[in-house]
Order: C-alpha cells, then structure tokens, then sequence
C-alpha cells in the first residue's frame, strides 16, 4: 500500500531529491514491490505524456510579431523610475529625519559661532524677540534645539550623544541594506 | 559551451536594449520565445486560438514590466509566469474549468481497436491533461514539457516546493488513473 516512500517517487524521479534521501528511496524500492510497481507506472506515464507534439502554429510568426508590436505602447528608458521612487519613499523616512537632525545640528553649530561673537548673540536674540518669539517659553522649535543644540552640552557629553547617534544609524542603515536587497531580488517576480 | 554561453550574452543586450524602449530589441526576443510562449499557453489551454491571444497578451505585458525584470530569474521563466498568469486569467473569464470527476475521457472500452491508433491515444492523452484542476494542470505543463526544475515551478507559479509537489504527485496519480488502460498495455 501507499507509504512514506511512495510519496518520494515522484521527486526522485525528477532528480529532486536530496542525495541522502536518494539512497534510502533505492534501498526501500529492493524490498517495496508496490513502489516498484508505482514507479514503473510512472515511468511510463511521462513517456506517454510525451508523445503529444509542441502545438502547430497557427499564425505565421511575422504576422504574431507584427500584432504584438503594432501594441507596443511607447517606453522611454526611464518614465518607470517615478513610480518605483513613490513605491519606497515610507522606507526613507528615517533617512528624512536623519537629515533633519543634521540639518539642525549645523544650524545650532553655526549659531553657537554666532553666538562667540561678543553681541551678536543678543543681536539675533533681540532680532526673534521684536517678531514675537520667547525663549523663555517652551515651544517645539525651541525644544529642539534644546534636544538637539547645543543648549544640551550642559547635561549631556558629546561623545555618548555621537556614539548613539552613529549606533542608530548602522541600525538603520543595515536594515535599509537588508531591504534594499530584498526588495530587488522579489520585485521581477511580483507584479505579473 | 561557448557558443551556448554567447548566445546568452546576445539574449541579455537584447533584453537590456528592450528595457530602454528598443521595440525592435523585444521584437528579436518575441522571435526567440514565441514558440515556447505559446506552447506553454496551448498545453495549459487546449485551445490553439486562445494559446495565441494569451500569448500575444502576454507579450505586451511582458514589454510593460520589462524595466523591473532584473536578471535573478530566467528570462523564458519569467515570460512563462506571465504568460501562464494571461492565459488563466482568460480561462476563468471565458468557461468555467470542468471539475475533474465530471470529464470522461472517451470511450475507452468500445474502441479497443483505436486504441492502438497514436492520433487517438495522442488526443485522448490531451483530454486528461486538459481534466485536471488548472493549479495540478499548469505544474505537469512545466514539468514534463518545458523541464523546469521545482525551484523555477515554485517561482513562475507563485508556489512553495512543496505545493509544486504535492500538485504534480496529484496530477500524476489522477493521469495514470486515467490513462491506466494505456499503462497497462506493456
Ligand atoms: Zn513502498
């Protein structure tokens, strides 16, 4: 009757089989005489599978290619690069925020220069106050740059903000490679 | 080797030529994979006019997506998947596929004497593969009439390996049912 080996056959006729299971499937067919038989039964049902031909073409091949051209839509080289950058703009996100971060850094740096200048601090200060902004309140810009800036010097060190700032992006950036990858290798065969 | 191995080569500038909107670069890779295309269609199908259309279909797709085809798979294998995909998809819209218990192939008992006839048995042949549910039908197409390992099965259909299995031992057992009267014979 029906066994565990019969459902192999059909793999080790294919040549499918991993080799250490070829050996066991030959060493059960010596002894299974209804293995042997569904083998053999096998066999010769490919064979007879075989004997229906390739299909008679029933258009003349110019004409087939002529058909699929006259449909041919016109492509140049690179009118589907929007639409694979819109398909994986959410990944870059981080990456949109990781520039942000930078972005605000420099500025903080940049102020910071400004700033070591005798009077130009209270310059640029007086400058926000006259158009209504208060330092004194705790509104988002002003927390970010107390996040961000160089306002958090006085309670947090520079090389451990740098350190976990480098640590997150490897995090990231593996992670993107990892995407990245994927996404090429699955993508041919995903849209048909 | 090296000419099979050139011969490779001249099919990738062509594909790369076709990607850059060359329609004369896919016109010479319609040329090359027609044949095949429409073979694959016919045999999943059994109707010659529709093998044509889903291939024609297939190939328009096929210049479509070009640009995300990006050499990991076989190209003839990535025509097949779309062109296996055009042709079920008319299939489903235009008859509903017989349920494999419903179809009787021939009358195998009166016609002993055709039997030995190899238009007969060829046609007969046809039928059952024709009688199988097109998800078992579509894997013994690729298997034993375009050699495709189980890898490149599982990938062209969008299947495991182990469905690829189980779907060819279902589709072996129920055509070596049916065609028994033939298997017997020697
Ligand atoms: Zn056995």
């Amino acid at each position: 009757m029906i066994d565990y080996f019969t459902l192999l056959l059909d793999a080790y006729l294919d040549k499918e089989l991993p080799p250490s299971k070829v050996h066991l499937v030959e060493q059960h067919l010596e002894t299974c005489l209804h293995c042997q038989a569904e083998l053999k039964k096998r066999r010769h049902l490919i064979e007879l599978l075989c004997e229906v031909p390739p299909m008679k073409i029933v258009e003349p091949e110019a004409q087939f290619i002529r058909k699929v051209n006259s449909q041919l839509t016109v492509r140049s080289s690179n009118s589907w690069q929007p639409k694979s950058i819109l398909n994986i703009s959410w990944q870059m996100i981080p990456v949109g925020l990781l520039v942000l971060a930078a972005f605000i850094y420099s500025v903080s740096i940049i102020s910071l220069i400004f700033g070591s200048i005798p009077g130009m601090y209270e310059m640029i200060l007086g400058k926000f106050t006259t158009i209504g902004f208060d330092f004194s309140r705790m509104d988002p810009l002003s927390f970010i740059l107390w996040l961000f800036g160089p306002f958090q010097l006085s309670h947090w060190s520079w090389i451990s903000g740098i350190a976990a700032f480098m640590i997150i992006s490897l995090i990231y950036l593996s992670w993107l490679i990892v995407w990245w990858y994927q996404y090429n290798t699955a993508n041919e065969y995903r849209m048909v | 080797m090296s000419v099979n191995l050139s011969a490779k080569d001249e099919t990738t500038e062509m594909i790369l030529k076709a990607q850059k909107g060359d329609q004369q670069a896919f016109g010479e890779l319609v040329h090359l994979y027609h044949h095949q295309v429409i073979d694959v269609v016919y045999r999943i199908s059994g109707d010659a006019y529709l093998a044509d259309e889903a291939a024609q279909i297939a190939f328009i797709k096929a210049w479509k997506h070009l640009p995300e085809y990006q050499f990991h798979s076989n190209f003839r294998n990535w025509l097949y998947r779309i062109a296996v995909n055009s042709a079920l998809d008319i299939l489903r819209k235009e008859k509903p596929i017989e349920n494999i218990d419903d179809v009787q192939i021939g009358s195998l008992e009166d016609n002993a004497d055709m039997i030995m006839n190899k238009k007969e048995r060829i046609r007969v042949i046809q039928k059952a593969v024709l009688a199988l549910p097109e998800a078992s039908r579509a894997v013994i197409v690729l298997r034993e009439y375009h050699g495709l390992s189980y890898r490149e099965i599982a990938d062209t259909l969008d299947i495991s390996i182990g469905t690829v299995m189980s779907r060819l031992n279902y589709a072996r057992t129920k055509l070596a049912g049916m065609l028994a009267d033939y298997l017997e014979e020697t």
